[in-house]
C-alpha cells in the first residue's frame, strides 16, 4: 500500500472515530440526560464540538503528511503538530472539556436544598500523557533524522567519490 | 536497533502502563465510592441524651473495594452553619486492600438546638464528604454532598 494511500485511510479512521462517533453520541444521547449534564456544568454539545474540529485537524495533517516527502522540515513540523494536538486532546477529555483544568477536575450539581461537588484528581494521568507526547516528538525528529541521514548515504553510494558531509 | 525503534518501544510500554493505570484506578475507585453510602439508606438514627443537651448521630457504613489495587477511603460528616462554620465535624479514614469490606461507624454530638435549627431550616447543613484515592495515593476522586435542613 502506498503512502498516499494509506495516510487517506488512516484520515478516514480519524474522522470516523473523531467526527462520526460524536454525532452519532449527540444523535442517541437522550435529551432530558443532556440537560441533566449541562445542569452539572458539564456541555456534550461543546465537548463533542471541540472533538469534531480536533478530528478534522487531524485528519487534515494525516493527508497532508502522506503527501509531503518524509525527509521534509514540513513533515517533521506536522508530525510534531499532530502529537501536540493529541496532547490537547488528551487535556481536554481529562478535564470534561475544560482544557485549563489540567487533570483536576471539578463539577457542581446544585438542587433545591443540596449542592454536589465532585473533585477528579487524574493529574498522574495528565502527566504520563505529556511524556509519552513528549517521547513520541523526539522520537518523530529521530525519525526525520534518519530518514535524511539514509537517503543522503543511498546518494553517496550511488556517487561514488563524492565527499560526504 | 535505531534509536527511534528504542523510543518507540519504550513508548509503547508507558501507553500500555499508562492506559493499564487508568483503567485499574478508575476501576478501583468506582467500586470503593459505590460500596461507601451509609448503611440502611438515608436514614441516618439519632439519640438524643436530655441531660446533657446533646444529640449523638451514628453513621455506619461497610465499605469494600472490588478493585485489583489498595485504595483509602477518606469520610468526613459535620455539620454546617450558614456562614459555613462547622458546628460539629468527624472524620476518618481507612486502608482498604483489594477485596477487602470494612464496617464503618462515626458519631456526631451536636447540641439539640442546633440539630433543632438544622431541622427547621434555616440554611444549616448537613455536608458529607467521600474521597477515595488510590495507586499509591497518586489518582482520586471525592465527592461532597451539601443537605439543608428543613426536609423530612
Amino acid at each position: 500500500m502506498s503512502r498516499r494511500t494509506s495516510a487517506i485511510l488512516s484520515a478516514l479512521f480519524t474522522l470516523a472515530i473523531f467526527v462520526g462517533l460524536p454525532i452519532g453520541v449527540l444523535y442517541l444521547l437522550p435529551a432530558d440526560l443532556a440537560a441533566q449534564l449541562s445542569q452539572v456544568g458539564f456541555s456534550v454539545q461543546g465537548l463533542l464540538d471541540q472533538t469534531v474540529i480536533i478530528g478534522v485537524v487531524i485528519a487534515a495533517i494525516t493527508i497532508a503528511k502522506g503527501f509531503i516527502d518524509d525527509k521534509t522540515v514540513t513533515y517533521l513540523l506536522l508530525n510534531l503538530a499532530s502529537n501536540g494536538i493529541t496532547l490537547l486532546f488528551t487535556f481536554m477529555v481529562l478535564g470534561l472539556g475544560n482544557v485549563g483544568s489540567m487533570g483536576l477536575t471539578t463539577v457542581n450539581l446544585n438542587m433545591e436544598n443540596a449542592e454536589t461537588t465532585v473533585v477528579m484528581d487524574m493529574r498522574l494521568l495528565l502527566q504520563v500523557a505529556v511524556l509519552t507526547v513528549v517521547l513520541k516528538m523526539i522520537q518523530a525528529v529521530l525519525e526525520w533524522r534518519e530518514a535524511r541521514v539514509e537517503a543522503a548515504q543511498k546518494v553517496n553510494a550511488s556517487q561514488p567519490g563524492t565527499p560526504t558531509q | 536497533m535505531k534509536s527511534s525503534k528504542a523510543l518507540g518501544l519504550l513508548l509503547l510500554v508507558i501507553q500500555v502502563a499508562g492506559m493499564l493505570a487508568f483503567v485499574v484506578s478508575v476501576h478501583t475507585i468506582f467500586t470503593v465510592i459505590r460500596s461507601a453510602g451509609p448503611d440502611g439508606g438515608q436514614a441516618i438514627p439519632v439519640e438524643i441524651d436530655e441531660n446533657t443537651g446533646m444529640a449523638k448521630l451514628t453513621f455506619t457504613m461497610s465499605p469494600g473495594n472490588g478493585g485489583f489495587i489498595g485504595a483509602s477511603l477518606s469520610v468526613q460528616v459535620g455539620i454546617v452553619a450558614p456562614d459555613g462554620q462547622y458546628l460539629a465535624m468527624n472524620s476518618t479514614r481507612l486502608y482498604l486492600d483489594p477485596g477487602s469490606r470494612k464496617s464503618l461507624e462515626m458519631t456526631l454530638k451536636v447540641p439539640i438546638e442546633r440539630l433543632n435549627e438544622y431541622a427547621a431550616g434555616g440554611g444549616t447543613s448537613l455536608e458529607v464528604q467521600t474521597g477515595v484515592r488510590t495507586l499509591q495515593d497518586l489518582v482520586g476522586f471525592s465527592t461532597t454532598i451539601r443537605a439543608k435542613g428543613g426536609g423530612q
